[in-house]
Order: C-alpha cells, then sequence, then structure tokens
C-alpha cells in the first residue's frame, strides 16, 4: 500500500482551451500527462468560472470524486463528497464548474491515454454502446462511529468483475481491515485522519492499494476518519480493462495535446 | 441541461417488454422521466443526446430523434434511441427494458 498527502502532491498549472480554462493539477500518482500502465490520481482545481469539460471519454476505467465546491456532471448534481465511476470508452460529462468552484479526484489504475469527445467519437465504443457510468454520494456530515467501533456500508455492491463502492467509518483510534482489492483500489480520507507510522494521513490523502495486495490496515487518529473505497474492476477481455495490455499506445497524450499549455515545468 | 423537448411534440406510451411495465410519456417529459415516475431507473450522463449512455434497443415504434449520437443508418433502421432526447411519432412505442 501507498499513500500520498495532499500537501506532497505535486502542483501542476495548465491552460486548456475548449471552454476549460486554467486549472491547477494536484499529481499523487503518476506523471501529469505521461501515458503509461501504472496507475494514475490527480486532483482538478477548475480555476475558471464558467469552466465546462465537454462530453468525452477516456480509454481506462476511471473513478472521479468530487471533494470541493460544486458543479454537475452531466445532468446529475455533483458536489462533496460525490463519486462516479465509468468503463474505458463510455461517455460521461459534461462537467461543468459552480459558482462555489469545483474540485475532483481522478482516479485510474493506469495513465489515461487521451481524451475523446462526443459525438465524434462514438466508433470507439465497444459495439457502439458504453460501459458501465454509475454515480453514487457519501454524506461527510454523518457522525462517526464511537471511540474503537468502525461500520462498512456499499454505495455500489460488488459486481461479479469486483468493480465496488464502498464507505468505511472509523470511531476515534478504531482499527480495521479494508477490502480485498479486486483490480486494485484506492481509499480517499474524505474526514478525520488515519494513523501512519509517527504520522497522520489528512482529510484528502489518497491509499493505493495494487492487485493482489493484501487488504490494507487501517487505523483512525483521534478523531475518527471516513473513508472511501474505490475498487477497481479486475482485468478482464473487457477493452480498456486490463493495464498490462495498454503498454503499446501513443507516448504522448492524445487528442488534446494541442490544446495545453503548461505553465510550470 | 441545455436540451428541452421542441414544440409540438405529442404524448405516447412506452412499453418495457422484459417486465410488462408501462406508463405515459406527457407531451412535455422524456421517456428518462416518464420512466423514473414508475420508479425505472435509466442510466443517463448528459441528458442532452451526446453522451450516448442512455441508448436502448427499440422492439417496435416509429421514432422522431433528436441525439448526436446515432448514424445516419442507425436512424434509418429504427432500432435504437435515446431515451433522454428521442421520442415516438407512432401511439406506442415497445423497449427492450
Amino acid at each position: 500500500m501507498q499513500a500520498v498527502r495532499l500537501s506532497d502532491t505535486h502542483l501542476r498549472i495548465e491552460q486548456i482551451a475548449d471552454g476549460v480554462g486554467l486549472v491547477h493539477f494536484n499529481d499523487y500518482f503518476g506523471k501529469g500527462r505521461s501515458v503509461d500502465t501504472e496507475p494514475q490520481a490527480f486532483l482538478v482545481n477548475l480555476e475558471t468560472p464558467g469552466a465546462l469539460l465537454k462530453v468525452h471519454m477516456h480509454d481506462v476505467d476511471q473513478f472521479q470524486v468530487a471533494t470541493r465546491g460544486n458543479g454537475r456532471i452531466g445532468a446529475h448534481d455533483w458536489q462533496p463528497v460525490s463519486v462516479q465511476y465509468a468503463d474505458a470508452f463510455t461517455a460521461y460529462g459534461p462537467i461543468v464548474r459552480g459558482d462555489l468552484g469545483l474540485s475532483f479526484h481522478t482516479i485510474r489504475m493506469a495513465a489515461g491515454g487521451g481524451n475523446w469527445k462526443m459525438p465524434e467519437a462514438r466508433s470507439l465504443m465497444v459495439n457502439g454502446r458504453p460501459g458501465r457510468n454509475v454515480t453514487a454520494r457519501v454524506d461527510p456530515t454523518q457522525p462517526l462511529p464511537p471511540p474503537g467501533a468502525t461500520t462498512r456500508e456499499y454505495l455500489v455492491s460488488p459486481h461479479d468483475d469486483g468493480l465496488a463502492i464502498a464507505v468505511l467509518r472509523l470511531g476515534p483510534d478504531a482499527r480495521c481491515d479494508g477490502l480485498e482489492p479486486a483490480g486494485g483500489q484506492y481509499l480517499l480520507v474524505c474526514a478525520g485522519a488515519l494513523v501512519q507510522g509517527d504520522g497522520e494521513l489528512p482529510t484528502e490523502s489518497l491509499l493505493l492499494v495494487r492487485a493482489g495486495e493484501p487488504a490494507p490496515r487501517l487505523e483512525a487518529g483521534p478523531q475518527g476518519a471516513l473513508l472511501l473505497v474505490m475498487q477497481f474492476p479486475r482485468p478482464s477481455a473487457r477493452k480498456g480493462s486490463d493495464p498490462s495490455t495498454m503498454g503499446n499506445r501513443a507516448g504522448s497524450y492524445v487528442s488534446v495535446a494541442n490544446h495545453i499549455t503548461p505553465l510550470n515545468p | 441541461m441545455t436540451w428541452s423537448i421542441p414544440p409540438g411534440a405529442r404524448a405516447f406510451t412506452v412499453e418495457l417488454a422484459r417486465t410488462g411495465r408501462h406508463c405515459n410519456v406527457a407531451a412535455d417529459e422524456t421517456i428518462v422521466q416518464a420512466l423514473e415516475r414508475i420508479g425505472v431507473v435509466v442510466q443517463t450522463s448528459c441528458q442532452e443526446g451526446i453522451c450516448g449512455t442512455c441508448l436502448t434497443t427499440v422492439i417496435e415504434g416509429a421514432l422522431e430523434h433528436h441525439d448526436q449520437v446515432l448514424s445516419d443508418s442507425e436512424r434509418a433502421a429504427g432500432d435504437v434511441m435515446c431515451l433522454c432526447v428521442s421520442r415516438a411519432t407512432s401511439p406506442r412505442l415497445v423497449l427492450d427494458l
């Protein structure tokens, strides 16, 4: 298991055309726009009022979690803490920044190879049909359990291939085992903090559990912890589900590369 | 949401072949909204006819497409539709749901 605090992330600033504007990215895992088979997770901060990401798709399975501000994804309100999962080659959006701003985590088990806009990209869909596109919301204001106690709730019950979304609530100083990772798993600290060694993993820390690793052993700090568990599907013959088959993709970001202007190294 | 139901839209009935359920789609509502009213939730995203999330197989009925997803040949075949924006021009529409 690897863990990264928001304060330890790398800041990447870009100006993106096509209605998106200025974006501050916080890279937790992976190397920004690099296309490889390693896990990739970053926080997207839409800085420009009225920012809009048009309906699009990616070539990898992906979770996205709204963690600050407000807005919408497609026709659905998107407020903290809302989570969306889309299979590879499944279009979603548009994502629209609300008047409070909008920040969301993008989470993948392999780096995305591009951003393909709809409807032009429909030919990339499997048999012209979309895959799974599910949303769920966690209420971050719900009280945590008493000291030492834990609860587990599935927002999306495990699918046959392991896809699942769960919430773990740990009371102050509580300990528990996480879920066995299927195709890999991320845990986002939505409230409170976890204990790691001599330090803490505060809110907006992100933990990565790779496929084949044991379920993580978790320990809450004195204020407890609210964890969102995002469980990826196991690799299969489904297009875009198996990171080990993605090594032959182009070495540069596809489709929107000429619309992006990096503003820092 | 920027899409709106076109003026002059007419009401029709939707039947769900797998469950036998049916409902009326009023002139001022979409098929997605009508199905939600009877507790049938259709997977959607954009609800503007762009993303294709709600593409559904049509078993019977004449269609009026308002999406930007389907090809000309798919429109002509009339066996698939986007439930968020498209409508029936026949009084009865049967879906593979």
